[in-house]
């Protein structure tokens, strides 16, 4: 089996003593979306980091496209775009001029430069803004400049660390969908995100890390099967008066109804055919609804659960 | 030839960068006038102290205006580091397939280019205040030599020191308790021979006070083969000093 990503009991001991990742293997798969999850401190930037030559590990080894990121990190960069901490440029450069210098780095060629400035710069909607001054962006404006640096070069590999962190959810739908049109593409992602939402919504697979080891990691479905939980919001016409509350609350899929307004959250046992089933009867029950979304799998009670598991396991 | 593309890429960021701040800009070309034009002025009357011959007090400090640009300028070079540091902009060259040392060796150079600059705003400024050249321009291209080995040996050492202390308020207060003491313990503002005998002792192990020589003797003197090749040696050890200990901070602290 060919992996994009793959770490091999990867450990980091840092001078003060202290284990951030403590044996960690690792195995993404090329064209696999995979969300990194755990609490702050569990390792997670720290593994990035090494995928990213920006730290060597105190022992183990990790590997872009199968070539060792330590021994050979050049070699290995040149396949990765990564987004990482902050998006720090330099303020009075343009995105243009920022992203020719990155461009030359990657040993781009100047028509190439060009063109793939013109695209990614479309695709993450900074067409407008390319001979601005960065200084003048706001942060949603510098994370996708950041982003459309990391895919400049046309990597097979996507490495982002909090990719939506401090954007509004306009920024956030954004980078979802840039994600998404990233694996439609056949990019490997590997994302760490603290916004489980965001994880569940992208994500083909979850990893969970905690102080430094990793304590599970499966597929976004089979957790969302495993959890037999799952939500829907529903959005009505009109918000809802008591009898059609009750009328919710009688389907017999429906395990838990939480109604504000005109919207409804719908908890069920997370299978994609009961979904169907509920939708079949909301619109059998002549309630109009406007807009039906599978939130996702119940990726937080899984997360709440395996963390818990784990801290009384220690 | 990696690296010296990824060197070139990176001081030509790294000026385009600078040269679009204003207050950078103005700083630049504000501070050597007001070195020169405000120090002059202050120690006019040591004009008669100069030695056989008298002389003005301009045409012995415009050298000494010189070394003190470049020595502070290159010293608090650290801090773009600092701030590449804080801001993740050197995380994010170091997640590229850059020639690693190409990073400082970029921010160094461009450091250097942006001082021979204001060395250079500070000789046409002399020139007009009426300081006379001796060597002419062949001489100022080997002041303007000498004054490079400084910058370099500086900044590189500036940047490491970056490196190594990652804080503002230490950098700051390491780089202050380093250049004032240097700059005074030479001939930079004052000749030799008004200075006390512990202090001329003291200048013969301060590589600062080669330079304000070396750029003295180019500058008022003539070529005192001496001077000029003790200047070159000093602050090409110098250098070589302040690169090596800037590359090894780069590659052992720049995580």
């Amino acid at each position: 089996m060919e992996y994009a990503i793959r770490t091999q009991d990867l450990v980091k001991k840092y001078s003060n003593g202290f284990t951030a990742l403590d044996g960690v293997s690792l195995q993404i798969k090329k064209g696999e979306v995979v969300g990194y999850v755990g609490p702050n401190g569990a390792g997670k930037t720290t593994t990035i980091k090494i995928l990213t030559g920006l730290l060597k590990p105190s022992s183990g080894h990790a590997y872009v496209n199968n070539i060792d990121v330590t021994a050979r990190s050049r070699e290995a960069l040149r396949t990765i775009g990564a987004l990482i901490e902050v998006p720090g440029m330099y303020d009075y450069l343009t995105p243009h001029e920022m992203l020719t210098y990155f461009g030359k780095v990657y040993r781009m060629g100047s028509n190439e430069i060009d063109r793939r400035i013109k695209e990614t710069l479309e695709m993450v909607r900074l067409s407008d803004w390319e001979h601005k001054k960065v200084g003048t962006f706001s942060t949603g404006m510098q994370r996708r400049l950041t982003i459309a640096k990391a895919i400049l070069h046309e990597p097979d590999n996507l490495i982002l660390d909090e990719p939506v962190l401090g954007l509004d959810p306009q920024g956030i739908r954004e980078v979802r969908e840039l994600i998404r049109r990233f694996r439609s593409e056949g990019m490997t992602v590997f994302l760490s995100s603290h916004l489980l939402g965001e994880v569940a919504e992208v994500c083909d697979t979850v990893v969970f890390l905690n102080k430094g080891r990793i304590v599970s990691a499966d597929s976004i479905e089979s957790i969302g099967r495993g959890m037999q939980h799952g939500v829907v919001d529903v959005k009505f016409l009109k918000p809802l008066s008591q009898e059609e509350t009750e009328k919710l609350r009688a389907i017999e899929l429906i395990r838990s109804v939480d109604v504000k307004d005109n919207t409804a959250q719908l908890g069920y046992d997370g299978k994609p055919e009961s979904s169907v089933q509920i939708l079949k009867r909301l619109v059998a029950s002549n309630l109009d609804v406007v807009s039906y979304h599978v939130e996702g799998s119940g990726l937080e009670d899984y997360y709440v659960s395996v963390m818990s598991e784990e801290k009384g396991a220690t | 030839m990696n690296l010296l593309k990824d060197t070139w890429y990176i001081t030509l960021r790294d000026l385009r960068a600078r040269i679009r701040m204003p207050v950078f800009i103005f700083m630049t070309l504000f501070q050597p006038i007001l070195w020169l034009v405000l120090f002059t002025q202050i120690f006019k009357s040591l004009g008669s102290m100069m030695g056989p011959g008298g002389g003005s007090y301009l045409q012995f400090f415009a050298p000494g205006v010189l070394v003190m640009t470049v020595l502070f300028g290159s010293a608090f070079s650290g801090f773009g580091m600092l701030w590449d540091i804080d801001t993740g902009v050197l995380s994010k060259m170091l997640a590229t397939p850059v020639t690693r040392i190409s990073i400082i060796a970029g921010r160094i150079i461009a450091t250097v280019v942006v001082l021979l600059i204001q060395a250079l705003i500070i000789i046409i400024l002399a020139l007009i205040m009426g300081v006379h050249f001796k060597t002419g321009v062949p001489g100022v291209l080997f002041t303007f030599f000498l004054l490079s080995l400084l910058g370099l040996g500086f900044a590189a050492f500036s940047n490491g020191l970056a490196l190594l202390l990652k804080r503002q308020e230490t950098v700051m207060a390491v780089t202050n308790l380093l250049t004032m003491p240097l700059m005074f313990l030479s001939s930079l503002m004052m000749p030799a021979a008004l200075l006390p005998g512990w202090l001329n002792t003291v200048r013969q192990i301060n590589p600062i006070d080669y330079a304000v020589v070396g750029a003295r003797d180019l500058i008022s003197n003539g070529y005192i083969w001496h001077d000029l090749w003790l200047s070159m040696v000093v602050l090409a050890a110098l250098a070589v000093v302040g690169v090596a200990f800037g590359t090894l901070m780069f590659r052992t602290r720049a995580e």
